[in-house]
């Protein structure tokens, strides 16, 4: 949960700084007229903007020190994993794998066999501008990877018909989709992240916990002025070791004495706390996911018993040996419905927004976001609110008018003065340092002249 | 030993030159009297293109002294050092493909302290067959001819000291002998020849003093018979250190 809500944020953090510094590129006082033209790919109303949607239906996470791997948790495998991310550049990418290993194996796999160029095979990527805009894998029948990345959205999807048998034994579920977007508005008035997955039927450690009908979204959207969020979880049906539980606004509840069972195993159940953050036109939406631990400690205390004379029975030098292993019990934690969302965006310089105007809601379904298009349907009302796009339409004002932005009199003096006395600094101690620290331009430290000689003189 | 027939026309001392963090030149000495052809020869990888490059100017040293007629030239830009009568043919074809023989000549008449119809007439004197297709786009002439066509070029700006970097590479053998009879017209017409070669054969034929460098420094230097008699032994870094300037 807390590794997709940072890839999330991280990947939001360096668009927005992106996004931020090309509406700061095009400052209304320095080239006012500069809003009037259309930029290819670029919405009017919005500066800066930058939207990023990333998660996985069902994420195995290992917590093992004992493991020699550099990172915590120690392994990581997601089913149907899609990631996208837009700004304002604007540059655009998606990922989208069927079976995700974590970034540090998916993305760094080359570095880590010590074998450069080497690819983790199962993902499609899509990059905008650099390309491939479109990506289609397809790793097994019914299973497959779509990306596509373009100057106003990007989209991720993975449909994963039958889970790998190399997962089976920890996660398995049936008709597994996940799709995570991003895009601005038809009329570039919001930007929207959305990241939405279902699965149906998902066992958990060979089904000794299950979960029906899972359905999760996480939504951030952004129209410069305000942010705003939508989404969330719901199953049908939770049951551990047979008993069955209910998921509600408040958590996991099961009637009393239902969960002795599974704590003696080690297993418990959570729901985290919702990710929900709102920060004037910053918002982020973590769905709440469901969380299911196995601490294995409980269950090697279990065999320690039964297994202790076979192991004394050991030599000492293989006992040795086969000490690590023996000490290992890992944390097992199965995250259901880690989706994450992110948008944030940031008004055109020289134009303002008169009260009333721009609304808060996010752009709902048949509005005529490209989003809303190709992503399942919303858990939002699917109507356009008071915050629709048809009523945020920004109008440009003079350029004459003050912007925090304004640049000109004493101010661009300074800087216009700093850099010509920097330069000139520069020019000072690049040719005139050997006179500074008086050794003088005569001679060198054999007492031979400095300068170029003309060769031709003097010839024989 | 020391070539010291005339007033040298280029010291190198203690000098050092690298490309980035990796030192390429590890205290080179090394002298060239005036009017003589000095020839440096050594393995692939011992570092004389960079030798040149440092001395024209093209690459800063770290450390050590470039002195040209006995004044420190450190740091110099190329172009004051050709203008000052330093010239640099460097390995390949170096012309204007695009260009015409003509052209090619003409373009050296801009920095050249000779004019325009001496510059022409110098070259078509020493390489007459570029006379013959001064009209012909310099791309489209044989490897040979297009190396006469570098030196005529050079020979224009009236040099002092001329730096040649493997002028028979890839030439065929009587080319390479019409070069080197240019190369030992122009050493006694006056001008210093510090020539490049990684095949040493015709260049110990021409000069007057040779070098070989190894590992980026010089490791022998002497006259052509003696280098050429323990020439096997320092490619292979056998050879005794001799005198280094």
């Amino acid at each position: 949960m807390r590794r997709i809500i940072a890839a999330v944020a991280v990947a939001f953090c360096a668009l927005l700084a992106g996004g931020l510094a090309g509406g700061l590129a095009g400052a209304p006082s320095l080239a006012p007229e500069a809003h009037a033209a259309a930029v290819p790919g670029q919405a009017g109303p919005l500066g800066g903007y930058g939207a990023a949607a990333a998660g996985a239906p069902v994420s195995v996470l290992l917590y093992e020190p004992v493991i020699p791997i550099p990172a915590e948790p120690q392994l990581e495998l997601d089913l149907a994993y899609t990631r996208t991310a837009l700004d304002t550049g604007p540059t655009a990418s998606a990922l989208a794998s069927t079976l995700w290993p974590g970034d540090a194996v998916g993305q760094g796999l080359g570095t880590l066999t010590g074998q450069e160029g080497q690819e983790y095979p199962v993902k499609s990527m899509a990059r905008h501008p650099g390309g491939p805009a479109g990506d289609r894998q397809e790793a097994a029948p019914g299973s497959a990877m779509e990306t596509e990345a373009g100057g106003r959205s990007a989209r991720a999807h993975t449909r994963l018909g039958t889970v790998p048998p190399t997962t089976a034994l920890l996660a398995t579920a049936r008709s597994v989709t996940s799709t995570s977007d991003a895009g601005l508005a038809r009329d570039g008035s919001t930007v929207t992240a959305r990241a939405v997955a279902r699965a149906t039927d998902v066992l958990l450690l060979g089904g000794l916990v299950r979960i029906d009908k899972l359905r999760v979204e996480s939504v951030a959207t952004s129209d410069g002025k305000k942010g705003t969020t939508d989404g969330g979880l719901t199953v049908a049906g939770l049951s551990v070791l047979g008993q069955p539980f209910d998921v509600g606004p408040d958590g996991v509840e099961a009637p009393a004495g239902r969960r002795a069972d599974a704590r003696e195993l080690g297993i418990s159940v959570r729901v985290l706390p919702s990710g929900e953050k709102v920060e004037g036109a910053k918002a982020e939406n973590a769905a709440r996911p469901l969380v299911v631990s196995v601490d294995t400690k409980r269950l090697r205390r279990m065999l320690d018993a039964p297994l202790g004379p076979f192991v004394d029975a050991l030599p000492e030098d293989t006992r040795a040996e086969f000490a690590p292993v023996l000490a290992l019990a890992p944390r097992i934690d199965f995250v259901v419905g880690n989706m994450a969302a992110a948008a944030n965006a940031t008004p055109a310089i020289g134009t303002s927004v008169p009260p009333g105007q721009a609304g808060p809601g996010p752009a709902g379904s048949g509005s005529g976001d490209p989003l809303s298009s190709s992503t399942p349907a919303g858990l939002g009302s699917g109507t356009a609110g008071p915050g629709s796009p048809e009523s945020t339409e920004l109008p440009l004002v003079a350029g004459d008018e003050k912007s925090p932005y304004s640049f000109g009199g004493i101010p661009a003096a300074l800087v216009v003065g700093a850099a010509a006395g920097s330069l000139l600094a520069g020019w000072a101690l690049r040719y005139l340092g050997v006179l500074l620290v008086g050794g003088g331009l005569g001679e060198c430290d054999l007492g031979a002249a400095r300068g170029v000689p003309n060769l031709r003189e003097g010839a024989p | 030993m020391t070539p010291a027939r005339t007033t040298p026309i280029l010291e190198l001392m203690d000098l050092h030159a690298a490309y980035g963090g990796i030192e390429v030149l590890r205290g080179v000495d090394l002298v060239v009297p005036r009017g003589s052809v000095v020839a440096l020869l050594g393995p692939n990888g011992a570092g004389k293109t960079t030798l040149l490059r440092a001395v024209s100017g093209h690459l800063r040293p770290t450390s050590g002294h470039v002195h040209l007629a006995g004044t420190h030239v450190n740091g110099a830009s190329a172009e004051k050092l050709a203008r000052a009568g330093l010239c640099t043919i460097p390995e390949g074809r170096a012309t204007f493909p695009g260009l015409t023989v003509l052209e090619n000549l003409r373009l050296v008449t801009y920095a050249s302290v000779a004019g325009r119809d001496e510059v022409l007439e110098r070259a078509f004197a020493r390489f007459p067959r570029l006379a013959e297709r001064r009209g012909q786009l310099a791309g489209t002439l044989s490897g040979g001819e297009q190396r006469m066509l570098a030196m005529a070029r050079a020979l224009g700006a009236d040099p002092a000291l001329l730096l040649l970097d493997e002028p028979s590479m890839g030439l065929a053998p009587l080319v390479v002998d019409e070069l080197y009879e240019v190369i030992a017209q122009l050493s006694a017409s006056g001008v210093a020849v510090l020539v490049v070669e990684q095949f040493a054969g015709r260049a110990l034929g021409v000069a007057e003093y040779a070098a070989v460098m190894r590992g980026g420094r010089v490791v022998a230097m002497g006259e052509p018979a003696d280098v050429q008699d323990e020439l096997p032994g320092l490619y292979l870094g056998r050879g005794l250190e001799r005198g280094t300037g």
